[in-house]
């Protein structure tokens, strides 16, 4: 049992690693991550067309995230 | 003695006395005493055990007769006290009624509370019974803040002014005559009773008092448009939030009933309120922090819908078993009205919010919930919610391709896409939204994954995956699946960690176990569909999978290749044709041919002989292998027979979906959680998530094309539902094939001893014995029709029209099969009422369907049903046949048909995902060796006046006669217009069924021939006539009604009925208002019943021949809801 939790622990950072890489590749090619990761380093999150996309799904939490920031700022 | 084996035998005694409470239940009044019984009965053990520490002997010492005895008594007993509790509201007993000389009223009891009496005569008084009681009240009216809000005191306590008054009841009256038993309800309440005002007779001894439950049950009414009530509670759970509303559950403290009332104090139940988002304050009660809150609202306080038609969703019974007894709808207030709700804080202004566990989890799935709407795109971050957080809600409605279809409504006439969740259901891998042991499985592994990364002894880290898997559950709404799987994986941890023990014994532990503590807290969610199918699931999984794998790894050479060809042929032909994979027609040659061939290659296979001998099952990788043979468990063990038994249908293309499926979600749910969890971490975190979503997006876009793809070709049929019998002989069988090892061994001895050495002996008798067992289950009838009977259910299917005749020799007819909505409700009649219908009363074959108009309401799922069910033959009126074949539309019709009218859109170009046009359907099941192999051809017929449709020798005589047909005509959208007549006959019983009330229809029948006893209204009454305008309208509705009245002077009038919005649209306001008339018009008849079907839910009708009585879904639903009368509370009505 050990010794398959040991390898599953491996396998997990093996799948970390491999999705980092696949996911560096989808940020740059896809257009919406690409201008999302701008909007991240400019912390703009109006500017993030995913964050736009997902306005209406649960918007209340949107609406928190927003009146948040915008206290903040 | 072994502990754990005690410890699984008490947990299954408890299942079998909950099982044993619901097939045989105490009333009410019992529940006290007998959960006291439950608990005394421990005592022995107890005793027992303490006495036998005191002399210092072993309790292995126990005969095993004695502990057997000791504890499966206590466990059943425990188990059928604690449903019987669950299960109702009893109201306390205050004694015998007795009046001294100087009238002096004694009870031997006092109202503990505030609350209403009821009383039941002991037996026939003999005398006019008439009284009234005197009292003293409470009134509780609530302390007032500022803005005309109610005030909470320290401590969450909400502060009232009292004042006592003393008052005079109303009469309480009983006729002379009345038999023992009948009841009555005093609806004022006291608090203290002081005496009694006697106006005529004695009621000493002759009248037992209850005091009633002030329950939240107590307190709600069945019917809209009542008075409404205010509650004074707080929000118990995470409000769940759509996109259109949200729903809220609120625990009442107190009640004010009636309106301007005074306040009960309120024990037991919660209420389900909705929202709507115009509602001023939604914003704070669609979110997280609600939960918890104390709130004040006003409205009507109204009961679930029980089911509307048999096999219908019980929603009152669904909400019972998670403690909800009625629901509220709050509207918005209008001008200076006061608002319906409003949350209240203490003094301070300080609202209060859940239990600190409660609060962080949320808390923490908010913040990853922020995570993945800035790091995943909609809708794949529905989807991600849904299976890591259990926000399943943010995907209803979602189309497939959301992108690329914004413009695919009902106008623009162009297909409109399946929605996910619909290709979920139908390609089977729904599960994934339903948090469960898959996803606390997955979670588990990672935790216990990232903590062995970390060299960590298990005994550090186990007790932290556990607090982790605790707030997962809090998070996903702790439903009894995610409870089920938490709690059996901590056993899992726990035994692992500290006891060193294996997986298999930890599961064949861990479910009993599971299954006790979710039932000893909430026994009605026995059967829940959430809490069968997860345990229906891992249990398939441990006693299964082992079996079937064992079997599998024995295919080998030929019959392996021959068995895989067989699964792969089977499949082909199930996706191509579902009536051929259910035919005997072929279905039998194919087996015999299958078994001939398998014995025939069985001695050779794998040999040297065999040219295949290389290929064989445990040449798959063993991983793999076990993952094939988990699949078959589950699909055996629990897809197929618990699918069938909750929803008549069976997604066939989840064996095959799943097995991509369930790896993909693997990876899925561990890629979000990591990254939902790294998301967190202030500066680099979002970026880190930001990078392994865009990863994950690939996935979850993969699973939802996966879904997709199953969905389109793999078919989603409408199977045989089983009954509850047939559900127990299908796991007995599967329990004695699973345990065959034990007992077979012992039966060939047996034979042996009786001297049948033959190897084919103990298998003779295993399957005599099989058979012998489910002989009385497979031959259990449809016990709703007598024999020689005749039963005709009209279905409530809101403004359409479906009515089901099973005649006296056995045929089924079906008139008309209902609308078919193409807006963003998406409702199919066939699909979502008729079909589960005929499924649940066992219809899988009509003898006929028949047309009885062309009116929308009555043909739009014609091809829909025709898809899913076998139907010999179909009549519809001629001009029906003539616009299919374009015969009379096309003249009216521009370029393609775009403009055309309702009904030839809905035969012809239907838009609604899995709907074909109606002369394909017909097209495909044409006769030929094809549909005679499949037994699904439909033969077309157009009827004509005086044609008998259906013609029974059984009994007495039984016809179905089409009277008379309308000429058809087509207006100017291509849309054909005709009525007819029908009248069913049997014996001396007569039922009509007109499709319109157009005068001409009825010209030319004779008086004598509409002479019916129940006339089925035509719903076009409430339609314009078309040639009268202004006030004539209704007065000239109420003059054809009249008319039809007097011709055929029916004793019962049926109106399939409900709020025809969906189906009249603008003319909505117009219809309702000449519904209202009709039904005033029929309160003046009192000589005709009049039913309509949104109130009495669906009608049955049982004929002998020479007498019929007539059933309502509504008094069926009562009569199960409230058999127990005399016990219950006495305001409990189920209506609608």
């Amino acid at each position: 049992m050990s010794d398959r939790i040991d390898e599953g622990s491996k396998t997990l950072a093996k799948v970390l690693l491999a999705s980092m890489l696949i996911g560096v590749g989808v940020v740059l090619v896809h257009p919406a991550y690409r201008a999302t990761l701008l909007s991240m380093w400019k912390g703009d999150l109006s500017a993030s067309p995913i964050w736009e996309s997902n306005r209406d799904y649960y918007p209340m939490n949107s609406q928190e995230v927003e009146a948040s920031r915008e206290y903040s700022e | 003695m072994n502990i754990q084996n005690n410890i699984i035998a008490f947990c299954y005694w408890f299942i079998a006395g909950l099982i044993a409470a619901m097939l045989w239940p105490v009333g009410a009044f019992q529940a006290p005493w007998l959960t006291a019984l439950a608990v005394g009965s421990f005592l022995p053990l107890i005793a027992l055990l303490l006495a036998m520490m005191l002399k210092g002997v072993s309790p292995r010492t126990i005969p095993r007769g004695l502990l057997w005895v000791l504890i499966a008594l206590p466990a059943l007993l425990l188990g059928y006290a604690r449903y019987n509790a669950a299960n109702q509201v009893h109201d306390d007993y205050l004694g015998r009624l007795s009046v001294s000389e100087e009238g002096a009223l004694s009870l031997e009891q006092q109202l503990s509370e505030t609350a209403r009496m009821r009383f039941a005569l002991v037996e026939s008084p003999g005398q006019d019974l008439a009284f009234r009681l005197i009292g003293e009240l409470e009134v509780r009216t609530t302390v007032l803040d500022d803005q005309g809000l109610p005030t909470l005191a320290e401590g969450g306590l909400w502060e009232f002014h009292a004042q006592t008054m003393i008052y005079t009841s109303d009469v309480v009256r009983f006729e002379a005559d009345a038999p023992a038993g009948t009841g009555q309800t005093l609806d004022q309440p006291f608090s203290r009773i002081l005496g009694i005002q006697l106006l005529e007779g004695d009621p000493s001894g002759k009248l037992d008092v209850y005091q009633i439950a002030n329950h939240t049950r107590s307190f709600v009414r069945g019917r809209r448009m009542q008075s409404p009530v205010t509650v004074l509670g707080r929000i118990s759970q995470d409000p769940r939030v759509y996109s259109f509303k949200t729903v809220i559950m609120v625990k009442p403290a107190f009640i004010q009933y009636p309106a301007g009332g005074t306040f009960f104090p309120v024990h037991g139940g919660e209420i389900q309120v909705t929202i709507n988002p115009d509602m001023p304050g939604y914003e704070k009660l669609a979110r997280t922090d609600a939960n918890g809150a104390d709130v004040m609202v006003s409205g009507e306080l109204t009961f679930a819908r029980g089911p509307s038609n048999p096999g219908g969703f019980d929603a009152a019974r669904f909400l019972q078993n998670y403690n909800i007894f009625g629901t509220m709808f709050l509207y918005s207030p209008r001008g200076s009205d006061p608002l319906p709700i409003a949350m209240i804080g203490t003094k301070e202004g300080e609202v209060r919010q859940a239990m600190p566990l409660v609060r962080f989890s949320l808390g923490l799935r908010d913040q990853v919930l922020t995570v993945i709407k800035q790091t995943m795109p909609y809708p794949q971050s529905a989807f991600l919610g849904g299976v890591i957080l259990g926000l399943r809600y943010g995907l209803q409605g979602v189309e497939w391709d959301a992108d690329q279809s914004g413009d695919s409504e009902e106008d623009s006439g162009r297909p409109m896409s399946t929605t996910i969740v619909q290709d979920f259901k139908a390609s089977g891998v729904n599960h994934v939204l339903a948090v469960s042991g898959l996803h606390v499985t997955i979670l588990t592994v990672m935790f216990l994954a990232i903590f062995t990364l970390f060299k960590l002894p298990r005994q550090v880290f186990v007790p932290l995956v556990i607090l982790a898997l605790i707030v997962f559950a809090v998070i996903t709404g702790a439903r009894p699946s995610t409870l089920r799987a938490v709690i059996m994986n901590s056993l899992f941890l726990l035994t692992w960690a500290y006891l060193n023990q294996g997986l298999r014994s930890s599961i064949l532990f861990g479910v009993p176990v599971a299954a006790f503590l979710i039932l000893i807290h909430n026994p009605l969610v026995v059967v829940d569909p959430s809490l069968t199918l997860s345990f229906g699931a891992i249990l398939s999984l441990a006693l299964l999978t082992g079996p079937f794998h064992e079997k599998l790894l024995h295919l080998q050479g030929s019959v392996f290749v021959a068995a895989v060809t067989f699964a792969v042929v089977l499949s082909v032909v199930a996706t191509a044709n579902w009536f051929l994979i259910t035919s005997w027609r072929f279905l039998l040659p194919l087996g015999v041919l299958m078994v001939l061939l398998f014995r025939w290659m069985a001695p050779w296979s794998g040999t040297e002989k065999d040219p295949f001998a290389r290929l064989r099952f445990s040449g798959i990788p063993s991983t793999v292998g076990a993952f094939l043979a988990a699949q078959l468990a589950i699909q055996i063990g629990m897809m197929i027979p618990l699918s069938a038994f909750y929803f008549s249908r069976w997604p066939f293309a989840g064996a095959y979906a799943n097995l991509i499926a369930i790896p993909l979600i693997g990876l899925v749910v561990q890629l979000g959680a990591i990254g939902g969890l790294l998301g967190l971490i202030p500066g680099v975190g979002p970026f880190i998530a930001l990078i392994l979503n865009a990863a994950n997006w690939l996935g979850a876009t993969l699973f939802v094309d996966v879904a997709h793809f199953f969905a389109k070709y793999f078919p989603y049929p409408f199977v045989h539902r089983p009954s509850l019998g047939e559900l127990f002989f299908y796991y007995a069988v599967a329990s004695a094939w699973v345990w065959a090892p034990r007992w077979y061994p012992g039966l060939k001895t047996w034979c042996a001893t009786r001297g049948a050495t033959s190897p084919w002996a103990p298998r003779a008798v295993s399957a005599g014995l099989i058979v012998l067992s489910g002989l009385p289950f497979l031959l259990e009838g449809n016990h709703a029709r007598g024999k020689n009977e005749a039963m005709i259910e009209v279905l409530s299917i809101g403004f359409g029209s479906s009515i089901h005749v099973h005649a006296p020799d056995d045929g089924h007819l079906l008139l008309d099969v209902g609308y078919s909505q193409q807006d963003l409700a998406r409702r199919i009649d066939a699909e979502w009422t008729v079909l589960p219908y005929l499924s649940h009363i066992g219809v899988r074959h009509l003898d006929g369907l028949v047309l009885t108009g062309t009116a929308a309401e009555r043909v739009a799922g014609t091809s829909y049903l025709l898809d899913h069910l076998r139907c010999d033959h179909l009549w519809m009126p001629d001009g029906l046949a003539r616009m299919m074949a374009r015969e009379v539309a096309s003249p009216y019709l521009q370029g393609d048909g775009e403009e055309a009218g309702i009904v030839y859109q809905r035969l012809m170009r239907p838009i609604l995902p899995g709907v074909r046009p109606l002369p394909t359907v017909l097209a495909a099941r044409a006769p030929s060796a094809q549909t005679w192999l499949a037994h699904s051809a439909v033969k077309p017929s157009i009827y004509r006046a005086g044609e008998v449709l259906y013609d029974s020798a059984v009994g007495e005589p039984f016809q179905v006669v089409m009277l008379k047909v309308g000429d058809p005509y087509v207006d100017a959208a291509g849309d054909v217009h005709q009525g007819s007549v029908l009248r069913i006959d049997h014996g001396s019983f007569r039922m009509l069924v007109i499709s319109d009330i157009d005068l001409d229809l009825l010209s030319g029948v004779s008086d004598r021939e509409l002479k019916a006893d129940i006339l089925v209204l035509p719903r076009r009454t409430l339609l314009d006539p078309g040639y009268v305008r202004g006030d004539r309208r209704v007065q000239t509705m109420e003059s054809q009604v009249r008319s039809l009245l007097q011709r055929v002077q029916p004793e019962q009038v049926i109106l399939e009925y409900a709020y025809p919005r969906a189906v009249m649209g603008g003319a909505t306001r117009d219809v309702t208002q000449r519904f209202q008339v009709l039904d005033r018009l029929f309160r003046r008849q009192p000589d005709i019943r009049f039913y309509v079907t949104e109130r009495t839910g669906s009608i049955r009708i049982h004929t002998t021949g020479d007498s019929y009585r007539v059933e309502t879904m509504a008094e069926r639903n009562r009569s199960r809801y409230s058999g127990d009368a005399d016990n219950t509370v006495s305001s409990i009505s189920v209506g609608f």
